[in-house]
């Protein structure tokens, strides 16, 4: 084979491959779009996580704790629109992520949550602690699960 | 078949358990939406669409305070078709049956 035809044969195999990526992957978000969809995640969830320790060591009655509750139930709404976005084609990881979103969400939205009469309730701090981090580490194991495009 | 559209019907800001804890609470949406259908034997959908978002708190008392005042879960189960056509609240779904199940196991 010469080298002229050893250049084309590579040129065609590039084109070709190149088209395939395109075509497994469209739709699908870039590794950007990823790694920002994470990030926005994280950054979410840590206000949620402040914003619920804050709501969980005052009273129900105090003047701030109905500003909390409807800036915390917005993040949470916002973090489950990514979530379905960033994992919508993988149903199994998917299904991981929600899980753990939805005991953190029952850490941080559940028990006396929104009760006037309630107190500052420690023990559900540690639950929201240990419920975010294990959120966020699923979060983190199912995007390396996320298909790579051969192309960035 | 009736259909319960929460955020029309009752609030798109579904939170608290009791009366006192605000207008959108659980304990009203069980008593006014739920158990209604319970008594008259008939079968409802109730959609969850619309709203921001549901509390536990809020979701546990409307579904898992059915159990408490005295239906079970195969009763609540079967007479309520939960669904939502958004899928970023498609999560809520299990919940409600974790909470209509753990309310069961408390009896």
């Amino acid at each position: 084979m010469s080298f002229f035809e050893t250049v084309i044969a590579a040129a065609i195999g590039f084109l070709i491959a190149r088209i395939l990526d395109a075509f497994a992957f469209r739709g699908r978000s870039s590794v950007s779009q990823v790694d920002y969809d994470i990030k926005e995640i994280r950054e979410s969830i840590f206000e949620i996580r402040t914003l619920a320790n804050t709501y969980w060591a005052i009273d129900g009655s105090d003047e701030s704790a109905k500003k909390l509750e409807a800036s915390i139930n917005g993040r949470l709404s916002y973090v489950g629109t990514i979530i379905r976005h960033l994992f919508d084609s993988q149903s199994a990881s998917l299904k991981a992520v929600e899980t753990d979103l939805n005991r953190f969400h029952e850490a941080v939205t559940g028990g006396k949550y929104g009760q006037l009469n309630r107190t500052p309730d420690l023990n559900r701090i540690a639950s929201i602690e240990m419920t975010c981090f294990s959120f966020l580490h699923k979060v983190e194991k199912c995007k390396r699960k996320l298909p790579k495009p051969l192309f960035v | 078949m009736n259909t319960i559209e929460i955020a029309k019907e009752f609030s798109p800001y579904p939170g608290g358990r009791y009366p006192e804890d605000g207008p959108a609470n659980g304990t009203d949406f069980r008593n006014r939406h739920l158990v209604p259908v319970l008594k008259a034997h008939q079968k409802a959908q109730v959609l969850l669409d619309g709203a921001l978002g549901y509390p536990s708190s809020f979701l546990e008392e409307a579904f898992g305070g059915l159990v408490r005042a005295g239906y079970t879960a195969k009763q609540i189960k079967e007479t309520f078709d939960i669904k939502t056509n958004d899928p970023t609240l498609e999560r809520f779904l299990v919940l409600i049956q974790q909470y209509i199940d753990g309310a069961k196991a408390k009896q």
